[in-house]
């Protein structure tokens, strides 16, 4: 531990100016928690570099490195390295992440189980990658240029096994952030180790790399997807769930699109379906469009659900005489967190934090959530026996309580927002609900439809 | 037992044998020079007694460890100094020296300062900012500060002038007096002043290793006089290499000398010899003579 330190020592006489850099970041995060991305980029960038320069310091991969003929212990190497990320690393976010939740009136006491988890999850993401490819490389040209080399070669294979090969096989894909992190995580630790002990350069680039690639493709696996849900939802059997064309309602038309109203059945109390996973509209013979991913835009209940279709714009009636829908949803349960009244302004959510709408409604609000919230927090307007699930945003910064960013007109400028919006502005018992979301499960459905007219002849449900 | 002993080594890099069946013994307290053309394998070999790089078949024993088991603490009595090494550049000189200083039991400061003092080293320098020979002097100071049991040194001439080269070797032979050296080098000429052993390595394979004295004693120039013109007869000896004939002169060089043997010899080739005369070699001449018939059977 004595030799540990005096590297340690050594590594920050050498990288005090960086070191106080990162500091000074992570302070500005804990007082300001930024929620762009910008801010959240500069600071990975920031430790990324600060953990490989740390590495390369004494680096394992050089053929000749001054250390490797001179009376250094390698556990000791690795002690100091792996202290030396806990101290300017692992520590601050840590302490960032508390002073954001004091900030934000969190019990920190009563949470530090999820506080410390999300910050070895957050700090295995900021230490993880700069100690392994810096593991594997000589200098921090080298080390930026892996870098960036992963991270195309994971959107590219993530990309071509997306549109190439799982969306083909099965369209209910869906990529779970934990199924690339929890291996990589893994796999980096074996680099390291491997590096560190038996320094076979080669083959630990070889792992990364393989890692990358790996799992870009394997998060996109349905099956495992299904084996994680039915690992922590045992219980839960989708299959009872009925996807039909609510042929008793009519189609409703907004801009330049179209919706087709859904009957749902067997859908367990307190749950909800969401898109997610390929969506596709066709005639007969022709491909009108599809929408691919978590669309997050549209959630059907048991009450009232529309399938959010793509834009038909072009297309005249006769082309929808016939009509193919095929449909992937993921099943979510909700649990409130708060209801609260549509009006401008801050509003305390009683315990839940506070929601900050930051323009006149529709469609804008930005939200600070007190409880632990790991998963989805979503967003849904209430009234009079309608709903509608809004687009929203977490941003998790370096706090527990994150910034929910809620959008009712969606990313994508092709959506609009419902026509009873304005109505339920107005009504006083109009309502907003905070909700966590924990997907359960998967559905998929082909429906097909006959006699659509576009644009509806028939008029919009109206508001009662 | 030998500070080092290497047993049929070899190595290869992808189609390039670096090292092939490679002997080698270095004795306790030698000063043992490898020499070697560009390419010959000098350097790997030193590579792998270190462990920098592993075998792929053979043995390597520093002082009776396998060298794939080197660690750490093996290190606190070996000094290595290469140039091929890369040095921590931001350090000052006095900042290595007091950062080394914990790594080893044996530290002397007096020697570290009284190197330092010698090799004309300025303390609150960067080793970045200091000239090649220099970086070498002070990774030499670094290196000997300990009292190590075994230095070795790849390369730690090349690009030195030759007043730096002096004050290095002086610095070496003075502060390393006893100690297991062993050095590889193209300086000849320097190396030949305090070496006590020469190995000589071709193609990755030890062609000879033995004491100067006797290296020195068994290769000599030879030139032969003769009462008339005589071409070269066909039986010539393998070990008299790079025959050259004028016009009654014949000169060569004795691989394999013995001073009473060789007048017999030359005359059972040339029964009119008149005169023959032998001269001792340096160890450059010798390097070249072999290099040359390196070349020649390449």
């Amino acid at each position: 531990m004595k030799q540990a330190l005096h590297i340690f020592a050594k590594d920050v006489r050498r990288l005090w100016p960086l070191i106080v850099l990162v500091l000074a970041d992570f302070t500005l995060f804990a007082f300001t928690a930024p929620s762009d991305g910008l801010g959240q980029f500069l600071l990975t960038v920031l430790c990324w570099t600060l953990t490989a320069l740390a590495v390369l310091e004494d680096a394992p991969a050089q053929e000749s490195p001054f250390w490797l003929t001179r009376p250094y212990n390698r556990g000791s190497l690795l002690a100091a390295k792996t202290v030396f990320v806990l101290a300017f690393v692992f520590l601050p976010l840590l302490i960032a992440g508390i002073v954001n939740e004091l900030r934000a009136s969190v019990d920190v006491l009563a949470n530090a189980g999820t506080l410390l988890l999300l910050g070895i999850g957050r700090g295995a993401f900021l230490i993880l990658p700069g100690l392994a490819v810096g593991a594997v490389t000589r200098t921090m040209k080298q080390f930026a240029g892996m870098i960036g080399a992963l991270m195309i070669g994971f959107v590219a294979c993530d990309n071509y096994a997306a549109v190439h090969w799982v969306a083909r096989v099965d369209p209910t894909y869906s990529t779970d952030p934990n199924l690339i992190l929890f291996p990589s995580g893994l796999v980096a630790l074996a680099v390291i180790a491997l590096q560190y002990i038996r320094r076979n350069t080669n083959l630990s680039a070889a792992l990364i790399v393989f890692m990358v690639i790996a799992t870009s493709l394997v998060a996109r696996l349905d099956a495992i997807t299904r084996w994680t849900v039915n690992t922590t939802n045992g219980r839960f059997d989708p299959t009872g769930i009925r996807i039909t064309l609510d042929k008793s309602a009519s189609t409703q038309e907004s801009g330049n699109c179209f919706s087709t109203p859904l009957k749902v059945e067997g859908l367990p109390r307190g749950a909800a379906l969401r898109a997610h996973g390929r969506q596709e509209m066709r005639l007969a013979s022709r491909l009108l469009g599809t929408q691919e991913g978590r669309h997050g835009s549209f959630t059907v209940n048991d009450r009232d659900g529309y399938l959010q279709a793509v834009c038909l714009g072009g297309f005249g009636p006769e082309m929808l005489a016939s009509l193919i829908v095929s449909v992937n949803y993921e099943v979510v349960t909700v649990v409130p967190i708060a209801k609260f009244p549509v009006r401008p302004g801050l509003q305390a959510l009683s315990g839940a934090g506070e929601c900050d709408m930051v323009t006149q409604f529709p469609p804008h609000l930005q939200c600070r959530i007190v409880e632990p919230a790991i998963g989805t927090v979503g967003t849904q307007l209430e009234y009079n026996g309608l709903s509608s699930h809004s687009e929203e945003r977490i941003v998790p910064g370096l706090s527990l309580s994150p910034i929910l960013l809620v959008n009712f007109d969606g990313p994508a400028p092709r959506f609009q927002p419902r026509p009873w919006f304005e109505e339920a502005m107005k009504h006083p018992e109009a309502r907003f609900i905070l909700q966590t979301e924990r997907v359960i499960g998967y559905v998929h459905a082909d429906l097909s439809y006959s006699g659509i007219v576009f644009p509806p002849t028939q008029p919009d449900r109206k508001v009662q | 037992m030998n500070p080092i002993r290497c047993v049929e080594v070899s190595k290869k890099f992808r189609r390039v044998q670096a090292l092939d069946r490679l002997n080698l013994e270095v004795p306790e307290g030698a000063v043992y020079a490898l020499i070697g053309a560009n390419g010959a394998g000098k350097t790997t070999a030193i590579k792998t007694m270190m462990n920098i790089l592993e075998p792929d078949a053979g043995l390597i024993e520093i002082a009776g460890k396998d060298s794939r088991r080197l660690r750490g603490p093996d290190f606190q009595t070996i000094g290595y100094v290469s140039e091929n090494q890369k040095l921590p550049e931001w350090m000052t000189v006095d900042y290595l020296m007091r950062y080394l200083k914990p790594f080893y039991p044996t530290w002397d400061d007096t020697a570290a300062a009284t190197l330092i003092r010698k090799f004309g080293l300025p303390g609150d320098r960067k080793l970045s900012q200091l000239s090649r020979g220099m970086k070498m002097k002070a990774a030499l100071a670094s290196s000997l500060a300990c009292h190590p049991r075994l230095v070795v040194l790849d390369e730690p001439f090349s690009g030195l002038d030759p007043l730096v080269r002096d004050e290095f070797i002086e610095g070496l032979i003075e502060s390393a007096e006893g100690t297991t050296i062993l050095i590889s080098s193209h300086d000849l000429a320097e190396i030949e002043s305090f070496a006590s052993h020469a190995g000589y390595l071709e193609q990755g394979r030890m062609r000879f290793s033995e004491e100067m004295s006797s290296l020195s004693a068994r290769f000599r120039e030879v030139e032969v006089t003769l009462g008339e013109p005589t071409d070269l007869p066909r039986n010539w000896p393998a070990e008299w290499l790079q025959p050259q004939t004028s016009p009654a002169v014949i000169r060569f060089i004795d691989t394999q000398f013995d001073e009473r043997a060789i007048t017999d010899r030359v005359r059972a080739l040339f029964p009119r010899m008149m005169e023959l005369n032998a001269r001792a070699m340096p160890l450059r001449e010798i390097f070249v003579t072999l290099a040359k018939e390196e070349r020649k059977a390449a």
